[in-house]
């Protein structure tokens, strides 16, 4: 039986593989894994635009992609063709990565994994903290030229 | 007493909430794409502008979706599209923004008046826009119905793409079926698409709606609700106020599907003149 932190370290590799997974697929260029940390201090790593989506069920917690508005700039191009993308496209972005990446991770935890649809935010909500009971593992990812985190906070 | 299981938890209002309401702390989060998605579609009071009486239903299967409408009014005409962009969530949202954008330029820009035409000329736009892209990860196709309504010369026109208007008056259902193609596809097929001249006939209520409303699965057999399920229960509106007509449909369409999964977007929109 697998202690606690193996079962953090593993659910963590999930997403790890599961956003590795879409942008080689997805966009045929391979992103940069950087050496992930557990986050001890206060607040959360944010960037300009974040999806984010609760998981319950099995575990609970949260995860949430978020990157500069370059990163989903691009990804738009790509995936749907439009060179000058509004906020609101950007913000759609966010919220179609973190699903897709949530989503995957999910059909390898089975149902009792449940997550949320993202809720999707630009800059630094008012209204919420990270209490102190979550760990949160920062995934520091490069794909092309763009910076962008996966953070991961579960019980 | 446990703590509570909740990583994020509202600021200085933790306490405040009971426990059953800290279960889905994102809740207090604005979602910003669905705001947007909302915020750019006419809503119920737009639409009572235009329309003796009106109403929407727009429940897409996640936060936002690939239904829409649009709107527009110049002088005594009233243009009213619905759209159902293929694939569900954020891609098929950016979608709307693009049928939006098109039936904006076309329509208010263009003057394009023919409903017909107009969806000819989307056809054409979208093909042209994304032809040389390539490796997108979208389905560009649409389903879409549009009317034109002349308020001062009483005449209605409605063109559709694998979309029908359905008219009640006196418990009787009438379909004006759009033409069996959807518009948008990449593909060099020629399509045409006609328009249809509506006879309006007093105390008459007209609905359009997306495919998701028919192709929810339920029931005892656990099948489509279908089209001809749809017209019956609009014929069965003859004694039903127009606004309570509404939740009807919601919750026959919810008892319906039941505990399964929504498996599509739902809009309708339902108005009288």
């Amino acid at each position: 039986m697998k202690s606690n932190k193996e079962e953090f370290e593993s659910t963590c590799n999930l997403f790890i593989n599961s956003v590795s997974n879409y942008f080689k697929h997805l966009t045929e260029v391979d992103s940069k894994i950087n050496v992930p940390y557990i986050k001890e201090t206060e607040g959360l790593v944010l960037k300009d635009f974040t999806g984010m989506i609760a998981i319950s069920g099995s575990k609970k917690g949260f995860v949430y992609i978020s990157a500069d508005r370059e990163m989903f700039e691009d990804l738009i191009n790509i995936f749907i063709g439009i060179d000058d993308p509004t906020k609101a496209d950007v913000l759609d972005m966010a919220g179609e990565i973190s699903n897709v990446v949530a989503g995957n991770v999910r059909a390898n935890l089975g149902t009792n994994f449940m997550i949320s649809v993202p809720v999707v935010f630009e800059g630094m909500p008012t209204e919420v903290k990270v209490t102190t009971e979550v760990t949160i593992y920062v995934i520091p990812l490069k794909w092309k030229n763009h910076e962008a985190f996966v953070v991961i906070g579960l019980q | 007493m446990e703590k509570s299981l909740n990583p994020i938890e509202l600021k200085d209002k933790t306490n405040e909430l009971p426990e059953e309401d800290q279960s889905l702390p994102l809740d207090r989060i604005e979602d910003q794409s669905r705001k947007n998605y909302f915020a750019r579609m006419p809503d119920e009071a737009a639409l009572n502008k235009c329309f003796d009486r009106a109403f929407l239903i727009n429940k897409p299967m996640g936060s936002v979706g690939g239904d829409g409408l649009w709107m527009y009014r110049e002088g005594g005409k009233i243009f009213l599209a619905i759209f159902n962009c293929m694939g569900q969530g954020h891609l098929a949202s950016m979608m709307t923004r693009i049928y939006a954008n098109a039936l904006r330029k076309l329509i208010a820009e263009y003057k394009i008046e023919f409903t017909g035409s107009i969806l000819q000329f989307i056809h054409r736009e979208i093909q042209t826009r994304f032809k040389d892209k390539e490796n997108i990860q979208l389905n560009t196709g649409a389903h879409l119905g549009i009317i034109k309504l002349d308020i001062e010369e009483r005449a209605m026109e409605f063109a559709g793409a694998r979309m029908d208007l359905v008219r009640e008056l006196h418990g009787e259902v009438e379909r004006v079926a759009g033409d069996d193609y959807q518009i948008g596809e990449l593909t060099d097929e020629k399509q045409e698409y006609a328009s249809n001249a509506v006879e309006l006939k007093p105390g008459s209520t007209y609905y359009i709606a997306t495919d998701g409303t028919t192709r929810i699965i339920g029931g005892p057999n656990y099948k489509r609700f279908g089209k001809p399920q749809f017209d019956e229960m609009v014929a069965g509106f003859t004694d039903t106020e127009f606004l309570d007509r509404k939740e009807v449909i919601v919750k026959r369409l919810d008892e319906w599907r039941g505990a399964n999964t929504q498996n599509d977007d739902i809009l309708v929109v339902a108005f009288q003149l």
